[in-house]
């Protein structure tokens, strides 16, 4: 069975390429354009994704929030994390880390291959 | 006492008779007693029977007079007086009157018996009887003194009586002889105790008269030597009073110019004091016109870390009263909500600190130092600064999160671009022509400058805010210059440049940002692959030096010119010669990796030689364990 990567990003174009790459490898991508409505796909999925890529800047709900209110969750506490975001303050990398993300990916270091690598490391 | 008067004025007049008898007297009598001795023919003749008389009658009274009156006078009175009772020397003095009497009896015996013939043993006979008379006179006792006049005059009668020089004719019968002569002799006895009674009253009356008036004299000039003693010593005692007192008033004048002295100088002190004291006031009166006006709160406390002195900025900020703080130690401020966090950053001890923030409310947030106050060692209280950073912390927030905002702005499009034009490269959007895979490739370098000026740009922001440190760890240098190697391999085989990496087996353990030493190791790499030749050689070295890790990385490019080296690692500095082989590049990346270095408290330095090469060093401390 694919395995499921829910993609919580508000950026269309963002959502287009990674949701295409991910696919491509077999991957079932769920796709949330706000933070709110990720926290309610992750409540509404069964089974749970077996991965979040989570944007951080986001309309209504941010990624922080989202990451929170998953921790209050127990079926959701567990599902990992990884951020990407264009954002790479250390102080949010501290506070993603303590939320409970794997990893934290700055978009424009990174390339779609290479989200997909730490995807493949994350889930397999 | 007017026994021991007449005693003197006895001795006066003994010594009176005394001085007239030797200095007179006595030559005279010498000179006689020669003519009587030697020249005896002379008084022998009848014809000048007056001057016989007479001559005969002196002579004989001086001789004797002289010689016993001035042994007498001499060795009893004048040598023995003071061992001699009154009694004795009254004694003594009628017995020489009685003596005397007694030469004139013998005188005129003499004389008599002249009349009658001259006998050359009268003379001789004559001074024998004195001489056993003398003891007589000499004699304290009366009994003595009688029994030996008697003996001398019963020697006189006898010797007369042998020799046959009587005074007056004598009867024929020895019987009526002897008995004239102890009749002449009792008679004698009489006379001489009715002559000695006469002349003890006379004499004595006299001498007591003299006494007595000799006694009132010396009475009143006892008195008055009493009195003029007296006076003398009331006089001294004055004068000695008026020089005390002249001493006193000397001292007192000198006492008062010493008081006016002092009073002048302790004027002058207080003067001094007064323009002091003024001056301290004023001074007192600006700093407290300071402190009052001053926009930070000032706490001090005393040597007891309890509050002295608060200034109404403290007021404001805590919205207090200066009543309801002052007096309070720290701890019972803690008891104030506002007052805890202030509390929690000095410690119940107030430990010197330096700008430490304390957030009070939601609106306040303060910048806190403690400074001890010293007075030559000695701690004797602590001034505590508030300053009011809430604005410069919600401007620091502001422009952190622009800048945040900014970046994430700015990079969204640029990742977008990115990932797009990534895909494209990889073929996940379709197949594309070499020339269109090509030009995709430049836009692609292109984005990816753009990214890394961001990048860079917010990295000298975050610089420049002083907050680029982030949470340094302790770290393997070695593996961390590895791991930005790894990364530029493919750059490094494009230029077929020859790359040497010497490290020792182990080196110390650093605390460093991972990241941002990366980041200043990777800025260097980038350089030395960028300016260098085709072909060329680069040599990283990691080495520990003089209790320091020293990097260094050594490059054969392009080299900086000399004139331009001062300016290397300022900010958006690109050397001319770089830039004529690379128009790309920000001019930022030495900037940031010099503060990278320098926020980690290590040094960066490089040698050069243009057209040769470039080795940059930087150190690093090692971490403490």
């Amino acid at each position: 069975m694919a395995k499921k990567i829910l993609l919580v990003e508000d950026e269309e174009i963002m959502i287009d390429l990674l949701k295409r790459k991910l696919s491509k490898e077999g991957y079932e991508v769920f796709v949330a354009r706000d933070g709110e409505e990720g926290l309610k796909k992750m409540k509404e999925m069964e089974p749970k994704p077996d991965l979040i890529l989570l944007d951080i800047v986001m309309p209504k709900m941010g990624g922080f929030e989202v990451m929170e209110e998953m921790k209050k969750d127990e079926k959701l506490k567990e599902i990992p994390v990884i951020v990407i975001s264009n954002s790479g303050q250390p102080v949010e990398l501290d506070r993603a880390k303590k939320l409970g993300a794997k990893d934290w990916l700055i978009k424009t270091e990174f390339d779609p291959k290479e989200v997909l690598e730490k995807v493949k490391k994350q889930i397999g | 006492m007017q026994r021991e008067i007449i005693k003197e004025i006895i001795l006066e007049d003994a010594e009176r008779i005394l001085k007239l008898y030797k200095r007179v007297i006595l030559p005279s009598a010498l000179v006689f007693a020669v003519f009587l001795l030697f020249f005896p023919h002379i008084f022998k003749s009848p014809t000048y029977p007056l001057l016989h008389f007479i001559l005969s009658l002196f002579i004989f009274s001086l001789v004797l007079l002289s010689f016993l009156f001035a042994f007498f006078t001499q060795v009893r009175i004048k040598k023995k007086i003071s061992e001699l009772s009154f009694d004795e020397i009254q004694r003594m003095i009628v017995l020489s009157l009685l003596f005397e009497l007694f030469s004139v009896c013998l005188g005129l015996w003499a004389f008599l018996s002249f009349s009658q013939g001259f006998s050359f043993f009268m003379a001789p006979t004559l001074l024998v009887a004195f001489l056993v008379s003398l003891p007589g006179y000499l004699s304290p006792s009366w009994i003595k003194s009688i029994a030996l006049l008697s003996i001398s005059f019963l020697v006189l009668i006898f010797l007369a009586g042998v020799f046959n020089f009587y005074p007056f004719p004598l009867p024929t019968s020895p019987l009526k002889h002897s008995f004239a002569a102890w009749a002449v002799f009792f008679l004698g006895l009489i006379i001489i105790f009715v002559v000695y009674n006469l002349m003890t009253n006379v004499w004595y009356r006299e001498y007591i008269m003299r006494a007595r008036l000799e006694g009132i004299k010396r009475e009143i000039e006892k008195k008055l030597l009493k009195r003029t003693k007296k006076l003398q010593e009331m006089y001294e005692e004055t004068q000695i009073l008026r020089i005390r007192e002249r001493a006193r008033m000397a001292e007192a004048e000198k006492r008062t110019k010493e008081l006016e002295n002092a009073r002048t100088a302790l004027i002058n002190i207080l003067e001094d004091v007064e323009e002091a004291r003024l001056k301290a006031e004023e001074e007192r009166d600006k700093t407290l016109a300071i402190i009052q006006n001053f926009t930070d709160g000032l706490l001090v406390f005393d040597g007891e870390g309890k509050i002295s002195l608060i200034n109404p900025q403290v007021e404001i900020f805590f919205k207090v009263k200066k009543e309801e703080v002052v007096g309070k130690s720290i701890l019972d401020l803690a008891q104030i909500p506002d007052f805890k966090p202030i509390v929690e950053v000095v410690g119940r001890e107030l430990k010197k600190i330096f700008r430490k923030e304390a957030q009070i409310r939601e609106d306040l947030i303060l910048e806190v130092t403690n400074i001890p106050m010293m007075r030559e060692g000695k701690k004797i209280g602590t001034l505590m600064i508030l300053h009011d950073v809430t604005r410069e912390k919600a401007i620091e927030r502001m422009k952190s999160e622009f800048v945040s905002i900014s970046a994430h702005q700015l990079r969204t499009p640029l990742s977008a671009i990115k990932w797009t034009l990534k895909m494209f490269l990889d073929g996940d959007l379709g197949e594309l022509t070499e020339e269109q895979m090509e030009f995709l490739k430049r836009v692609y370098q292109s984005n990816e400058r753009l990214i890394n000026l961001i990048n860079d740009l917010l990295n000298v922001t975050r610089i420049e805010e002083g907050r680029y440190l982030y949470k340094p760890v302790l770290a393997d240098i070695t593996s961390i210059c590895q791991s930005v190697i790894d990364s530029y391999t493919e750059e490094i085989k494009k230029k077929n440049l020859r790359f040497k990496f010497k490290k020792p087996k182990e080196l110390p353990k650093v605390r460093v940002d991972i990241e941002k030493i990366s980041l200043a190791i990777q800025n260097l790499l980038e350089n030395a692959i960028r300016y260098n030749k085709v072909g060329g050689e680069i040599e990283i070295v990691l080495r520990e030096k003089e209790g320091k890790i020293e990097f260094l990385i050594k490059d054969t490019g392009i080299g900086i010119p000399k004139n331009q080296q001062d300016r290397v690692f300022t900010k958006f500095f690109r050397a001319s010669n770089a830039m004529k082989m690379e128009t790309e590049g920000s001019g930022l990346g030495l900037f940031i990796t010099k503060n990278i270095v320098e926020a980690h408290g290590g040094k960066i330095w490089f040698e050069s030689e243009e057209g040769k090469g470039t080795t940059f060093y930087f150190t690093l401390p090692i971490a403490q364990k």
